[in-house]
């Protein structure tokens, strides 16, 4: 054990103004040797594929291994406290891998800690650290037997959540308590690696049990106290808010007591399937389009590539990173005895000649490419966040705009650009994509004039029910599919 | 219980939630105003103001809430 708590009262010395302790990203090898330690292998963490159909949109940092690297921060530095009487961590906003993050530490009136770990402008966890001795929470989890506790290999679970109001429990942390103090050495000296390692288990317990599969950790309170090894944690789900999916844990281990908060976002959004959606477009009215879909794998992508098939026409559709999902989709349209391949395009990397050479001349061509866009802004007005909304929006779809033109021989070609409510409304964290998507409006009025016998339709679309815009918050969005109807036949028409 | 002293109180809520101790909320800002306040800051805001102010709040009430004032007014209507 490399070291044990320090419970002596102390008054910590905290800087006048904030301070930056320290900055770093984290990468693959080392997100997959935390998932390992900790037992936390939600794939939100450790499945690119799985993360991507998520609420989260990308691979997530575990909350737990944020604030473990924030107090070994603390602990190594100049403001190290004497005494730690309660940890309080909330995880506002994911931190996705290779993000470069900074931890800083700002003075607060009452003498606490105040850590602070911010990606540009994102605020991706607030941990409060409390120097004098708080009394552990009265109530705790009744004890479990470790012989009841799902193995540590065990996928993660799938909870019903109408009945997780007062489920009780035991888990198996993760790894030695000896390899977080290998890990986090300066704060397994102040705070003890026994509980590092009952934070790692806060981890898998939201991660793997309770919620489990659908879950988001959203803030968790330590109350450290002497520490015990190998007892694992009890917990006990003391309260659920089903308007908001919000659960609320008690936990106890060996070296503290906890209160946890976490989300149950829902499952990803399912498409309808296509034999569904055949019912909603008239056989073979889309016969006449041999249509390219870029970005086809999912969201409205995936529900144009669907109900164009269903009314006959021959689709294209490509995707960047979501192979199985756009194979899975094309295997779908198939067994309806409808036509589509799938192609890899990365918009950003590969060269739309290369795309087109591998396709027949496209009569229609619909442009669903999209990154993440609720990302980190540097400032109020980031300009390099811009450039990345306009290379999508705007350059990449010119340059395969053109490449489909020229492959298209003067058969004519029509285009979708899907713009946005945002270009009116400009919320605050969209500015740069609006901007772009505006600048693809502009794009769209002066290409016809360019290129002869191209039509272009633009839209600017509400917000609608896909992985993008999935929320924990639940949400009255409309469903994207009479849209999306409308579109094609607007499309059919040439106009 | 007053309109100021619940907004005042709502304060104290939201810089906690938001861990912000400089935070000045007014009636009229919106979540667009306070930096942090997004959808998982609406929720714990939501809840804490429940507990601080024995209140229980009904989902759409939550979702149709417009600004500070409008959320001040509904915490005062729902007090006994």
């Amino acid at each position: 054990m490399a070291g044990s708590p320090m419970t002596s009262p102390g008054t910590a010395r905290a800087p006048r103004e904030a301070i930056i302790l320290g900055s770093r990203s984290i990468g693959v090898a080392e997100q997959a040797s935390f998932a390992a330690l900790a037992a936390d292998r939600n794939p939100i963490h450790t499945d690119a594929a799985a993360a991507r159909r998520s609420m989260v949109g990308s691979v997530v940092v575990h909350g737990a291994h944020t604030l473990l690297w924030s107090l070994d921060l603390l602990a190594g530095g100049e403001f190290r406290p004497a005494a730690v009487g309660s940890i309080d961590a909330r995880f506002p906003k994911p931190l996705y891998l290779d993000e470069r993050a900074e931890c800083r530490l700002e003075p607060r009136a009452d003498g606490s800690l105040m850590l602070r770990v911010q990606v540009a402008e994102k605020v991706v966890a607030t941990i409060l650290v409390g120097t004098s001795p708080t009394p552990t929470p009265a109530a705790e989890p009744d004890a479990g037997s470790l012989a009841d506790a799902a193995p540590l290999d065990a996928a993660p679970r799938e909870t019903d959540l109408d009945r997780i109001e007062g489920e009780r429990g035991v888990l198996i942390t993760g790894g030695p308590a000896a390899e977080y103090g290998r890990r986090f050495p300066q704060a397994a000296a102040l705070l003890g690696d026994a509980l590092l390692r009952d934070i790692g288990g806060c981890s898998r317990l939201v991660g793997m049990i309770c919620p489990g599969r659908w879950s988001l950790f959203s803030r968790l309170i330590v109350f450290p106290r002497p520490g015990r090894e190998g007892e694992g944690l009890r917990y006990h789900v003391a309260g659920y808010d089903d308007r908001f999916r919000l659960l609320r844990i008690d936990v106890a281990g060996g070296a503290m007591a906890a209160k946890i908060e976490a989300f149950s976002p829902p499952p990803p959004v399912a498409q309808p399937d296509i034999s569904t959606l055949a019912g909603t477009v008239n056989p073979g009215e889309f016969a006449a389009q041999r249509a390219l879909v870029v970005g086809g794998s999912r969201g409205l992508g995936a529900l144009t590539a669907k109900l164009l098939a269903a009314g006959g026409a021959e689709v294209h559709l490509t995707y960047a990173s979501g192979v199985q999902d756009a194979q899975a989709l094309a295997g779908e349209i198939g067994r309806h005895s409808g036509r589509a391949a799938c192609h890899r395009f990365d918009v950003l990397e590969t060269r739309p000649e290369d795309l087109m050479r591998a396709l027949p001349p496209i009569t229609h061509l619909y442009y669903f490419a999209t990154g993440p866009i609720f990302q980190a802004k540097r400032r109020s007005y980031d300009p390099v966040l811009l450039e990345s909304f306009t290379r999508f929006y705007v350059t990449a779809f010119f340059e395969l705009c053109q490449a489909a033109w020229q492959a298209a021989d003067g058969i004519g070609l029509s285009i979708f650009y899907p713009s946005s409510v945002a270009v009116a409304e400009r919320p605050k964290e969209l500015v740069e994509y609006a901007m772009a998507k505006a600048a693809g409006e502009i794009l769209c009025q002066e290409m016809p004039r360019l290129f002869r016998g191209m039509t272009i339709n633009v839209e600017r679309l509400p917000r609608l029910l896909t992985d993008q815009t999935a929320s924990v918050v639940p949400q009255s969005l409309p469903d994207p599919s009479a849209k999306v109807v409308a579109i094609l036949r607007k499309m059919n028409a040439g106009r | 219980m007053g309109s100021e002293e619940i907004l005042a109180q709502l304060t104290d809520i939201v810089r906690e939630v938001l861990e912000d101790e400089t935070l000045v909320l007014r009636p009229d800002m919106t979540a667009e105003d306070v930096p942090g306040w997004d959808s998982m800051a609406h929720i714990n805001i939501i809840v804490a103001s429940e507990i601080q102010f024995g209140i229980k709040f009904r989902a759409a009430e939550t979702e149709e809430l417009r600004d500070v004032g409008g959320f001040v007014e509904l915490i005062e209507a729902k007090l006994p």
